[in-house]
Order: C-alpha cells, then structure tokens, then sequence
C-alpha cells in the first residue's frame, strides 16, 4: 500500500510538472503574450517597451529557467491587474470561497444521488425509476449555465426569496450551489443506479436472499457497499470536473468571487501572469483530488492494481 | 447459397439494410424524435437565410425588448421578441444553429481522426511508441481541462477557428484511449494473425483488418463526444472566450440576456431551451445508436423478436 501510494504522488507530481511546462509554452512560445497583455491599438514602441519590462525579449530558455525556479520559491509573479500584489494572493483569496461552492455542490449531489439511484435500481422499470431517468437525461443534456439561469428566473426573479448573485450568507450560497450540484446530481444518480442493477443481480445477492435475509440488509451491507467503489471513483470525478472548469461557468453565472471568476476577471483585465497562477493552482487541485480517488480506491478495493 | 455470401453488396441489399436501420429507428420512439429534430435543425442550418425573418444582426433600436408573440405588446412581426439591441431573436436562433452544429462536426472530425490515428498506432506497434502517447493521453486527461481551454482560447483571441482547435486538442484523448483497447484485443485473434503471417504489411492489417472492430464503439462515442461538444462551445462562448462578439452563437445570446434576465426572460430562456434540445437529441439518437451497432446487442434483440413470433 505505502508503495502505491508513493507511485501514485510522484506520477501526480509529473502530471504537476507537465501543467506548469504547458502554461508556460502556451503563454510564451506558441502565442505572443504583449498581444494578451496590451490592447490592440497599442503602438510598436509601447509594445517593444512592455516586452522588455516583462522579460519576453529574453531567449525563451532563460525565460523557462526563471520561471521554474521563481515558482519552486513560491514566487508566482506579481498581478498586472492589481500592481504591487503577488498573484498568489489573490488566488489564495478567492479559493476558499470556490472550494466552499464546489464543496457543498459536490455534498448535495452525492448525498442525494445514493438514495436516489438506489431506490431507483430497487424496481427498474418503475415510476420512480422511469421518472428519474428522465429527468436525469434532461438534466445533462442542459448547459451548466443555463441551469443557474433558470434558479435565478425562478427563485430569484418570480419568487423574489434569493439574492440573484453575490458573496454573502449561506443565502448567497444556495443558488450556485444547486446549480453546480444538479447536472452532476444528474450523472451520478444514473452511475449509482446501474451500479446497484448489477449488483443486485448477482449471485451472492441472490445467495443472501436465498438464506432468507431481510430486504434492507441485502441492499445496504451487500449491494450498496460493492456498489460504493464504482461510486467513490465517479463522484472524485464530478468533483475533479467541477474544480476543472464547471465552477468557472457557475461562478460567472452568480459572480461569485472564487478563483474561476477571477480567471475571466484577469481576462478582461488582461492579467496574464494571474490568470497562469489561477490554472496551476487548479491543475494542483484536479490532480490532487485524482490522486486521492485513486488511494480511496485502492484501499477500500485490495484487488485493483495501478496501471 | 455460399455464391450470395461470397459476392459484393447488391444495391438491393443495400437498400433493404438501410430500410431495416429507418424501422428500427422508427421503433425506438425516443431516438427517432432525436434524430427527427437534427434533421431539421440541418436543414435550418443550411437553409437559414431563406427560413430567417429578419437579418439577424439587423440593429432595430426603437423596437428593443420586445417580447414573444403571446405576451401582450409581443407582435407576430417578431415571434419570439427581440433582443437589447433590438435584433430578431428567432432569425438569431436560426443562425446561431450553423455554429454549433460546425464547431461540434469539425471538432469530432479532427480530434477524432488524431486520436484514432495515434490509438491504432499506439496498440498496434507497442512499445516506446505506445508508452510516449499513451502517457500524454493520461497527462493531459489529469488537466483541468476547461481552464486550459479557457486559457488558450483568450491568448489566441475569440474566432470560430479558435473554439475549434482549443476543442480538438482538449478532446483526442478519449478517442485514443478507446482505440488503443480495442486493437488490443483484437491483436491477438487468428485472423489478424492469420494477416500478418500471410505477409499483409502493418497499414493493411492496420486499416484493414483492425479499424473496422472500431465502428460500433467510435460511431457511439463520437456521437456522445458531439453532445459535449455543443455544451462546450456553448459554455466558452458565454463565458466571453469563444467567438467573436459580432458572431451569432446560442451561448453568446445568453450572456447576453443575461442582463436582462429582470424583466425579458425569454432572452436567456429560448437560446438555452434549443441548445439542451439539440443536446437531448443527440443523447436519444447515441443511446438508440448504442444499441443498434453493437454486434452482441442486436444478437440479443434478434433472439428475443424469434422467441416473441414462436410464441
């Protein structure tokens, strides 16, 4: 076990590593960063000076060589947006409110997943099943936004009892929240329910069943716990999802001031070095919350080897 | 008898099997209103500057924020209202199809013949080769990927082009990975090795004798990949990444309309309204898609239909 788990940090570490040499290739080599950072109109004077203010004159390994080791010091650079700030910063004052939407997104929608897709495995082809199957291909087949859209238009327009966006009490959270949970909500609900189809299907389900034992103990402490591995590693991937992109679009939708609404934020303000900082300290989160999945899996299921 | 399996597909038998895969389209009620809804949906792409009311840039300042025709000041000269600039918003909708459907076919297109290329080559040739694809394929599917995209997307500036290529290298991956699996348990049967020993060269066994295995589960997957495709383009370009601001796209409509989501509702609600039906459909038609390509799922059908008429 202590084995794989080091295996499995050092390959997530190269997956770190790679994400840091793509930003930079992306944003130094394969496009020109003053076309980012300065405004089309900008003369070739002003252009020419910008460049040498920020280095991008330099050859573009020295470039490279500062950058890896300004960021293996903790330096991530300085905002252009809000001079004088370490783009760090700024990142690590949004990301707490970020993780508490993915947060409580991701709660809703595997703690209501489980019992609904259970319930629906239960009688396949019932109301509640047929019901949930529906609504459930509805719901994924709707873009994120437009989900939060609708919860505005509704709880926030016509009924007036929710603030449209914004940071502030647990009010504030509800909306967006939702709105990140049901599209996974969606996904999950039908992983769990055909997870538990085929587990209930089994011999050893009909074997309990066979020795007579009682209908709530044969889903809970047989069904649902071998159900569970094949739901531990999709519900680490709704949440890998979320923090990769999903609470951009959220974000926007409420402006809810998390990393992800800063990220189009730095667009507009034509940050480049905070929107950089902003998609290294995601592909850390994303691999890290891989990296953890993988170790759940392992260690509640003994049979699977890394491959 | 073994002369009729032995010769070429006549027209007739062509016929007849496209006709057999229309009646069970037909049969499966969900899959055929999916696939009834592109069908029109193409055609309005195509046909848009004949179907269209209005030109949907045309600027009408006096007449901005009308509402649908069934609202009390909506008129049937807009049907579905206008919108803050004053633009027709259904001539909008019917342009705005032609951009989704053409980012998702040209993204499925590219990044599907990548993947598929260097996921042949990967299982077929084993090895280094294999190890150096296979693990970019896994780097890069750890990425976030929509952060990347968003990324790239405003370095490279909004365009139609610009959603296409940041799509395509965001979406290769799968395409690989589903192919390498699948030449690998097709490599070790007797027909391919029956190829290779008869002296067939690699791109013959290649092309030949393996990529034809991929169809049943690429045609799905690709159909899939197109669904999520539109929600991405959809998604950049509300965010503001993806085309340009004078371009015509669903998701641009409702950020859009966002602004005015107080007191016309319509201008967020009937852009998202077609872009998850285009999605829904696409999903119905993968999900009947699924079923009918699959060698073993219609074995499966087949033997039921025989055992219901012996009955």
């Amino acid at each position: 076990m202590t084995g794989f788990v080091v295996r499995r940090v050092a390959q997530g570490l190269f997956v770190v590593f790679a994400a840091t040499v793509v930003v930079f290739l992306l944003t130094r080599a394969f496009t020109d960063p003053v076309d980012f950072v300065l405004p089309l109109e900008a003369t070739a004077e002003e252009r020419a000076a910008r460049e040498a203010e920020l280095g991008f004159d330099r050859p573009l390994l020295v470039q490279f060589g500062d950058y890896m080791s300004d960021l293996a010091r903790g330096d991530f650079g300085e905002s252009l947006w809000q001079p004088g700030r370490s783009t760090i910063d700024i990142v690590g004052q949004t990301l707490p409110k970020t993780l508490l939407l993915v947060g409580s997104g991701m709660f809703l929608a595997i703690g209501l997943a489980i019992p609904l897709g259970m319930f629906a495995a239960l009688r396949p082809g019932g109301l509640l099943d047929r019901v949930l199957v529906t609504v459930s291909l509805v719901g994924l087949s709707m873009p994120q936004f437009f989900v939060g859209l609708l919860l505005i238009i509704v709880f926030a327009v016509n009924f007036g009892i929710l603030p449209v966006g914004g940071f502030g009490g647990l009010r504030h959270l509800v909306l967006p929240a939702v709105a990140l949970a049901l599209p996974a909500l969606g996904r999950l609900t039908m992983v769990v329910r055909s997870a538990m189809i085929d587990e209930l299907n089994s011999q050893y389900v009909r074997a309990a069943r066979a020795k007579g034992m009682r209908q709530r103990n044969v889903v809970a402490k047989h069904a649902l716990r071998n159900a569970g591995v094949q739901v531990v590693t999709l519900s680490g991937w709704e949440i890998a999802r979320a923090l990769a992109g999903f609470t951009v679009v959220v974000e926007k939708v409420f402006a809810w001031p998390g990393f992800g609404f800063f990220a189009l934020e730095a667009i507009s303000r034509r940050d480049l070095f905070l929107l950089s900082t902003i998609v290294l300290v995601a592909s850390v989160l994303v691999v890290a919350v891989n990296v953890l999945i993988d170790i759940v899996y392992k260690w509640i299921d003994p049979r699977i080897k890394l491959s | 008898m073994s002369e009729a399996i032995l010769s070429s597909p006549t027209v007739d038998s062509r016929r007849r099997k496209a006709l057999g895969f229309l009646r069970e389209l037909w049969h499966d009620k969900a899959g055929f209103l999916g696939a009834t809804f592109l069908l029109v949906l193409v055609m309005t792409a195509l046909l848009a500057p004949l179907i269209a009311p209005h030109d949907p840039s045309d600027q009408e300042l006096v007449k901005r924020l009308l509402p649908p025709f069934w609202e009390e000041r909506g008129s049937w000269e807009h049907p579905l209202g206008t919108d803050g600039l004053g633009r027709d918003l259904l001539s909008r909708l019917i342009f705005g199809s032609r951009i989704s459907l053409l980012v998702g076919v040209a993204v499925v297109v590219i990044a599907g013949f990548v993947g598929v290329l260097l996921g042949l080559v990967a299982g077929y040739r084993g090895g280094k080769i294999d190890r150096i694809i296979m693990r970019t394929v896994d780097t890069q599917i750890a990425f976030p990927g929509l952060l990347i995209a968003i990324l790239l997307a405003s370095l490279i500036g909004p365009s139609v082009r610009t959603v296409i290529v940041v799509l395509a290298v965001n979406g290769w991956m799968i395409y690989a990975r589903l192919t390498r699996g699948v030449v690998l348990s097709v490599k070790e049967t007797a027909y391919v090795e029956a190829a290779e020993v008869i002296g067939c060269r690699p791109q013959r066994v290649m092309f030949k004798h393996i990529l034809p295995n991929l169809t049943a589960p690429l045609s799905t997957l690709a159909v899939l990949e197109f669904a999520r495709i539109v929600l991405a383009e959809a998604a950049l370009s509300y965010l503001g990444v993806g085309v340009k601001r004078t371009d015509i796209s669903w998701g641009l409509d409702v950020a859009s309309g966002q602004d005015f989501v107080f007191n016309s509702w319509w201008l967020v609600v009937m852009p998202g309204v077609v872009i998850s039906l285009t999605v829904l459909s696409v999903n119905l038609v993968a999900s009947w898609l699924r079923v009918v390509v699959d060698p073993s799922e219609r074995e499966k059908r087949h033997a039921l239909r025989q055992i219901r008429s012996l009955r």
